[in-house]
């Protein structure tokens, strides 16, 4: 029973997400585009059907509960999603929903049943979300049984689990699809064409029918596998090795994807890279030290203006902008000292208060010193960068230029983490006390990582103040502060990958969310609370903070349970 | 080179205008184990705090390994001079693993700055390789080596207990404070323990200051026993001669706690009959 309504509760989660996606135009958007023969919005419902079965099968198997029974959650999880989309779809198919979902085209419908109709499509997408579902959680189980024979190396494990994970995923969804009869003008083309005479239609039909016989088969053999006897797995291992594929896979499309895009979407891109870097450097003073910081966006405001005072016509130092960025780093660091100095002995909320002011009197003084700093007019004709002669003056070089920037804060971090200072960090984090009793300098630390900080959000600004040639006060309030720190609490705090999934959710959301025009700031805030509700950790946490966040709700729900129990 | 590791002379601790400890003249032998006891709220967790420096002692002096004085110095600063202390609720980095809770205990022994950090210099190689041999080490020691890679939240109390420990001893303490180390144990771990804080004074030279509620564990180990009442000393000596002092008896049990006393002293005669 508890599984049945873990599913329902999953599957409509996946289905409003699901919905979304089609709301803001992702899945009409893609209706051109194939890839292998396959129309990519078709494969985005093969993606959630199969999503949907193994994240459900993830939670079921974390319960410690039987195989069966996750099964049984997924096969719910995937027909609840189905049904959601379904009664979506007949709705707009009844209605004109455009006045409401611009995105709800007859296009879309269409889309949406397969090119199949009303009656039909529907029964179409509740039994594929259901094949799906139950194919993505064998799949997960299958992901951590697979293992060579004896004697196979470390490597051939990994890859051949690698591989399996390809075949579910692939080989499910082409299987349907074909049944589906996407595939299937395609794949008699190329078997006539083989064959060299014309299939009798008969035999296509034969062929359509073995499909649907080779899936029901493809999940048994799953199945069976899955009955063998499970052999102890080293799922730490297994995690590694998949972050590390993921890691590549990123870098590559973060290095080769942007060239594809025009410059509305690099200049959106430049903007994720600098919060990135924000978020990196705000992710040492509050993920890794543990001292909240409202008022980080003074270091950014620093580092601009301190490359404005530096390069700007306006004072006449005419500095280029290598020279700067040492000199921006090291004043903003200085800030952080400057600023930590007296809030040593704050803790929490205190801390947050005097940090939030610290950030408006920055502001203000930027905004009122007007003989310095222009004032609310601000200060204008900063030089953009130069590398060996080449100006960078466009989105695309300005994103290189960020990439760069931001895969060194990435490095320092991450090997400061790793590190005797790392640990410190973390120690004065969970607690003060026992961290200055096992001999950690709390006083130095809390600079050391305030320091840190305010030097990144420095680079940032100077970047910030390079690519807008421009810069206002304005620029630099109090939500920018917000927004550095809500994109490590959504990326996962504590977390490298975290803070970059965060800051392209935050920051890149809103920019996918443009068609839906006045309702997307509505739909923006709606998706970070469900987000925060879903997964409290963060999208891709530390394993750290995911234990800590786990072990808290699990101490939550074991008092509950005890309250019920006595009652 | 002083016979005694501590000497503290007329300590005292106030809050406000509650006295929590009141000139309390108190010295530790060195390789020996001292037992501070008394009932709830007779000031021993606040003389404990007194010598870590989380308080810092109104009055008084307090001279460590005869030639540091340390009033006023900041608690990291005491650990790096040689003095260690477990919790008495327990106070475990709760989100790292064993063997990274005894990992920052190497913190003030080791020096890998930010640029050996960033750069992973040789100093960095070799100091976490060290690091990470003591702790493993440590934890070799306290007989949990099989629990390096738990999460010290997870682990089973007698562990945590021990992890303490073992997160102590790597700070390389001359002195060790140990609030209430068996508290809450059954009487198989009690004894393991008490094993264990036995063999850290005679095996590595460490000298033990230990708060205890369990009178058989106070009076089974320690070589002196000091007792606190209203954060004023009032016996201290042998633990035989601990037992029979009226005042002990008194603060424990108050003037109508006859039946206990009568028990207290039978146990006292059995413990007798056993040695």
């Amino acid at each position: 029973m508890r599984n049945v309504r873990l599913g329902i509760r999953d599957g409509l989660v996946f289905g409003a997400v699901f919905l979304f996606v089609v709301l803001v135009g992702l899945y009409g958007a893609f209706a051109a585009n194939s890839l292998l023969g396959v129309r990519v919005p078709n494969m985005i419902f093969a993606l959630f059907g199969i999503w949907v079965g193994a994240y459900v099968m993830r939670s079921v198997r974390r319960q410690g509960s039987q195989l069966t029974d996750g099964v049984v959650a997924a096969l719910v999880a995937g027909v609840t999603m189905t049904l959601l989309l379904a009664l979506f779809t007949f709705w707009a198919s009844r209605v004109n929903l455009r006045d409401i979902f611009a995105n709800m085209t007859p296009e879309v419908v269409a889309l949406l049943t397969f090119d199949r109709g009303v009656p039909t499509g529907l029964v179409f997408q509740v039994v594929g979300g259901a094949l799906l579902a139950v194919a993505g959680a064998l799949g997960n189980v299958a992901w951590d049984r697979i293992r060579l024979p004896e004697g196979a190396t470390e490597t051939g494990n990994r890859l051949a689990s690698f591989l399996l994970v390809l075949y579910v995923i692939v080989g499910g969804f082409t299987a349907l699809l074909f049944a589906l009869g996407q595939w299937g003008p395609a794949l008699r083309d190329i078997a006539e064409g083989a064959l060299g005479f014309a299939l009798p239609n008969d035999l296509y039909r034969i062929l359509r029918i073995g499909a649907v016989v080779l899936i029901v088969g493809y999940l048994g053999g799953i199945a069976l596998t899955l009955a063998a006897p499970a052999q102890a797995v080293r799922l730490k291992e297994r995690l590694t090795t998949t972050r590390r594929l993921f890691g590549l896979a990123f870098i590559l499309l973060a290095l080769f994807f942007p060239l594809s895009l025009g410059s509305y979407w690099n200049q959106v891109l430049t903007t994720i890279g600098i919060f990135v870097m924000m978020g990196l450097g705000l992710n040492v003073v509050v993920g890794f030290a543990g001292l909240l910081d409202l008022g980080y966006v003074a270091f950014f405001a620093i580092g601009a203006y301190t490359y404005a005072f530096l390069n700007s016509p306006k004072y006449g130092l005419d500095l280029s902008f290598w020279v700067s960025l040492p000199i921006a780093m090291a004043v903003a660091a200085l800030a952080g000292i400057i600023l930590g100095v007296p809030v040593l002995r704050m803790r929490g909320d205190y801390l947050a208060i005097v940090t939030l002011g610290f950030g408006e009197i920055i502001r203000l003084i930027m905004n009122n010193q007007v003989e310095l700093t222009g004032g609310a007019q601000g200060i204008l004709q900063i030089q953009p960068p130069e590398i060996l002669g080449l100006v960078i003056n466009t989105p695309l070089r300005f994103y290189y230029l960020i990439f760069i920037g931001a895969v060194l804060v990435a490095f320092v971090t991450a090997r400061l983490n790793n590190s005797r200072i790392g640990r410190a960090w973390i120690a004065m984090r969970e607690d003060e006390d026992v961290a200055q009793a096992m001999g950690i300098n709390t006083v130095n630390y809390k600079l050391l990582a305030f320091a840190t900080g305010a030097a990144f959000a420095g680079l940032a600004g100077l970047i910030f103040a390079a690519r807008q040639r421009n810069i206002f006060p304005a620029d630099f309030g109090l939500l920018v502060s917000i927004e550095a720190l809500s994109l490590i609490i959504i990326g996962g705090m504590g977390s490298i990958p975290g803070v970059i999934a965060g800051a392209v959710a935050l920051k890149g959301l809103p920019e996918l969310l443009r068609a839906l025009q006045e309702y997307r700031l509505l739909i923006y805030g709606a998706l970070l609370v469900v987000m925060m509700l879903v997964r409290p950790e963060g999208l891709l946490p530390s394993r750290r903070r995911a234990r800590e966040i786990h072990e808290a709700m699990e101490e939550i729900e074991i008092d509950e349970s005890e309250l019920q129990s006595t009652a | 080179m002083s016979d005694y590791i501590l000497e503290a002379r007329g300590v005292t601790k106030r809050f406000g205008g509650l006295v929590a400890v009141n000139r309390v003249d108190f010295t530790i032998e060195r390789r020996t184990i001292a037992g501070l006891i008394g009932p709830n709220g007779a000031g021993k967790t606040t003389f404990f705090n007194c010598l870590t420096g989380l308080y810092k002692a109104d009055e008084g002096e307090i001279i460590f390994d005869g030639k540091y004085s340390l009033i006023g110095v900041p608690p990291d600063r005491i650990t790096a001079l040689g003095i260690s202390r477990t919790f008495q609720n327990i106070r475990l980095f709760g989100s790292m693993t064993a063997l990274e809770n005894v990992m920052v205990g190497t913190h003030c022994r080791t020096k890998t700055n930010m640029i050996d950090a960033i750069f992973h210099t040789p100093r960095y190689h070799r100091e976490e390789a060290w690091a990470r041999k003591r702790a493993m080490e440590l934890l070799e020691y306290v007989g949990m080596a099989n629990a390096a890679d738990e999460v010290a939240t997870s682990l089973p109390y007698g562990y945590q207990r021990r992890l303490e420990i073992a997160r102590a001893l790597a700070t390389e303490p001359k002195l060790l404070l140990l609030d209430e180390p068996t508290a809450g144990m059954n009487p198989n771990e009690t004894e393991e323990m008490t094993d264990l804080i036995r063999r850290l004074c005679d095996d590595l030279g460490v000298s033990i200051l230990l708060i205890e509620h369990d009178m058989r564990v106070v009076m089974g180990i320690s070589d002196k026993v000091s007792v606190l009442d209203h954060g004023e000393l009032i016996a201290e000596g042998s633990p035989e001669d601990v037992q029979k002092n009226p005042k002990v008896i008194e603060a424990y049990l108050g003037t109508v706690g006859t039946e206990q006393a009568a028990e207290a002293r039978r146990r006292g005669r059995d413990d007798e009959c056993s040695n």
